[in-house]
């Protein structure tokens, strides 16, 4: 318990503590460090406009921060991608890239194309559906990365007001958390009990871990990459960030049965692997929920198979982009046109 | 006309489009309800602080104020134009302020009354820098507070009363007028009434026959109504709200009337708002109960003639971007500074919508550029003196 107390205290930031970016920027060129930003994308025209046109004016020609936005995207059939070139992000298509190992699609999916898709040292991963986004999302998680070298990975927390269509709600959010995340960390990795929001998904970390770490496709890629991390690196090379306040959309409760149902394929197998725990295997991978339909009861199944990407310091192609990033070759890939054309 | 180069400027906005639209999100997305502005002040010190400006500060009533010192080699001969937003708005600080931009629209509360007005007014140095434009004249830049209902342009009033002789002009920003030049204020007031029976016993079959605040209120309306208004000059008495009573069986023990007076004179609107005030106190005797009169927001009739080259000039401007010029008298900033015999003009910078019970408020990216343009032709046209003229 005492470790679990010393890393909230020396491992919790605010940030306020960041709001010098002119301070950041000279960390980051003193450290000779390139940063890149990713925004996981399906289906968000309503809010990535903002979210790339408030990146980039802020951190990347107000302050010289980013040296690149990135939106990697599932398939979206609305304009996600359209908005998001107009207003001066790369775009990407998932499905695109690194075809040779498999067409798959989810988030996770994403975040680890952008492993091998972005050219930073450090990536920042935000939340594409972020509806009162401001530059502190970026430099919060980011700067606990540039002022401290232990550091290697932050995440993000904050307060969780629910938007309604009425107005607001005070916090009900993180439920999956309460329930379900923080339990099994208190019983199986419980120096991670600590992170207030294990689920959050803005983060940042130096790219000699994630390529180092596997990438589950689904729900649970913000655990898993928690674990792999601690177990990799240590408790210390983590740390979180305290941003305030987040307006996100409510979650049913029925959608926090089927993350969860996907988080905990992810954790059994780190069970397996970290703990010599099992193999625990699910018996079924088809989520069964209750409906009524027409005054009767229906069983509605949901498959949810959440497969896991090796780390991508393993495929070939992502080594041989790296070594033509290091002999000084840039703008390797073409954008996505609409969402329609990859390379 | 020494105007400056149109494309030239388009180009330049063009390419801080982003930063505009980042502003705009961000200073939007800050709820700022009259009387509650500080938190969207402190943004916009902020700003002033990070542009650069000289000595950018907060004022005692709240307004933000920075300066872009000109060029020219006297001080006391430099001009000083005050470009003014306002940072406050109708809407009530709980409700959802976060915007949405869309490749031809931004959507939020608040958004073009007045968030673009700020973000123009904040965009404004980085703009005359990256154009490379000098001007010899000061260009004081104003967040005011303050402004609405209750505020009754507060914020605007005191900064103009304590740097009396010090504004040689002054261009107020508006957020969707784009093609109007506003400049002239009619004479106001606004009014509240209240009246109330505290003696009704509720909702007992003989209380009902009691006195009723609804009754009154309505008594009061009938005499208001009878008042003849004259059609010169033009004037306009207004009903803004009536409100009372709790539920269908309960005779109602308060009441009130919200309303709003607007006159070509000045004393017809006096004469009108002490007619209001016998009718209720009248109403009141015969009913026995209470009645507060509560008459506030006075704005005299003030205003430059059309011939003025400063609005000759705005409309001249207005009319090169391909616009109708259309001149209006809406109360607004500027009354503050014609009152004190600065020249002074409203601006619009784009269209959308505001305030409007079925349509959520947006406006349209794409003509800010020319409402830019606007400003800094008019900038560059008084500070070369083409406005200048005996008030």
């Amino acid at each position: 318990m005492q470790n679990i107390k010393t890393w909230l205290k020396n491992r919790t930031y605010h940030h306020s503590q960041f709001n010098d970016i002119g301070k950041l920027v000279e960390l980051k060129r003193q450290k000779n460090l390139r940063i890149s930003l990713c925004f996981p994308t399906l289906n968000e025209e309503k809010t990535i406009g903002k979210e790339v046109v408030l990146m980039k004016s802020e951190l990347m020609d107000r302050y010289p921060l980013l040296d690149e936005i990135v939106v990697i995207d599932s398939g979206s059939e609305d304009r996600t991608l359209e908005i998001a070139k107009h207003f001066g992000a790369k775009t990407y298509l998932a499905s695109d890239f690194l075809k040779g190992e498999g067409n798959l699609r989810g988030k996770g999916e994403n975040l680890w194309k952008a492993v091998y898709l972005l050219d930073g040292d450090i990536i920042i991963y935000l939340d594409s559906d972020i509806q009162n986004i401001h530059p502190r999302f970026l430099y919060g998680v980011l700067g606990p990365l540039l002022h401290d070298d232990e550091i290697k990975y932050c995440k993000a927390f904050y307060e969780r007001p629910l938007s309604f269509s009425t107005g607001f709600k005070p916090s009900g959010g993180g439920r999956t958390t309460e329930i379900l995340i923080r339990p099994l960390f208190s019983q199986f990795f419980p120096e991670l009990s600590g992170l207030i929001q294990p689920l959050s998904g803005e983060f940042a970390g130096y790219r000699e871990v994630f390529e180092k770490i596997r990438f589950p496709i689904g729900y649970g890629v913000e655990t898993s990459m928690l674990i792999d991390i601690y177990m990799g690196w240590g408790l210390d090379a983590i740390a979180q960030c305290d941003l305030d306040q987040r307006i996100h959309r409510n979650q049913e409760t029925r959608a926090l049965g089927k993350m969860s149902f996907g988080i905990l394929q992810t954790f059994w197998n780190r069970l397996y692997q970290f703990q010599n725990i099992g193999p625990i295997e699910p018996k079924n991978l088809v989520l069964n929920q209750v409906d009524i339909k027409d005054d009767k009861h229906e069983l509605v199944e949901y498959s949810i198979v959440e497969k896991e990407r090796r780390p991508m310091i393993e495929v070939q192609e992502y080594l041989d982009l790296k070594a033509k990033r290091a002999s000084g070759e840039v703008n390797v890939f073409s954008d996505t046109e609409e969402g329609n054309q990859g390379n | 006309m020494n105007q400056l180069d149109k494309q030239k400027c388009k180009g330049v906005i063009t390419q801080m489009n982003e930063m505009l639209l980042a502003n705009l999100v961000m200073v939007g997305q800050i709820p700022s309800h009259t009387f509650e502005e500080t938190q969207r002040g402190e943004f916009v010190l902020s700003r002033f602080l990070e542009d650069g400006l000289v000595e950018p500060f907060t004022d005692e009533e709240g307004n933000v104020i920075g300066i872009v010192k000109g060029v020219g080699s006297y001080k006391s001969k430099r001009k000083k134009i005050l470009i003014s937003a306002q940072m406050d708005t109708i809407y009530a600080n709980n409700l959802d302020h976060n915007i949405l931009i869309e490749d031809k629209k931004a959507i939020g509360l608040g958004i073009g009354d007045n968030a673009v007005g700020l973000s123009a007014l904040m965009i404004l140095p980085e703009l005359i820098h990256r154009l490379g434009l000098e001007l010899n004249s000061d260009l004081v830049l104003l967040g005011s507070v303050k402004t609405r209902e209750r505020g009754d342009l507060a914020g605007i009033r005191h900064f103009i009363d304590s740097n009396r002789g010090k504004i040689d002009f002054h261009i107020n920003l508006a957020g969707l007028t784009i093609g109007r030049v506003d400049h002239c204020a009619l004479s106001r007031m606004r009014g509240d009434i209240i009246c109330r029976i505290p003696q009704n016993t509720g909702s007992t079959w003989g209380g009902l026959a009691e006195s009723s605040a609804i009754m009154m209120i309505n008594d009061i309306l009938d005499g208001v109504f009878r008042i003849p208004l004259p059609r010169r000059p033009k004037t306009i008495l207004n009903i803004g709200r009536i409100s009372g009573g709790k539920t269908y069986s309960t005779v109602s023990n308060e009441a009130s009337m919200h309303f709003e007076v607007r006159s070509e004179d000045d004393n017809i609107t006096d004469t009108l708002i002490a007619d209001i005030r016998d009718i209720a106190m009248n109403i009141g005797a015969k009913y026995g109960a209470e009645v507060d009169c509560d008459f506030f927001s006075r704005q005299h009739a003030a205003g430059l003639k059309f011939s003025h080259p400063l609005v000759r000039t705005a409309s001249k401007i207005v009319e090169s971007l391909g616009y109708k010029p259309q001149m209006e008298a809406v109360n607004s900033q500027i009354v503050a500074s014609l009152c004190k015999n600065i020249p002074a003009v409203t601006i619009g910078l784009t269209t959308g919508s505001a305030a409007k019970p079925t349509v959520k408020d947006y406006i349209n990216i794409e003509p800010v550029a020319d409402g830019l343009v606007q400003l800094l032709q008019l900038i560059n046209a008084i500070d070369k003196g083409q406005c200048d003229a005996k008030y």
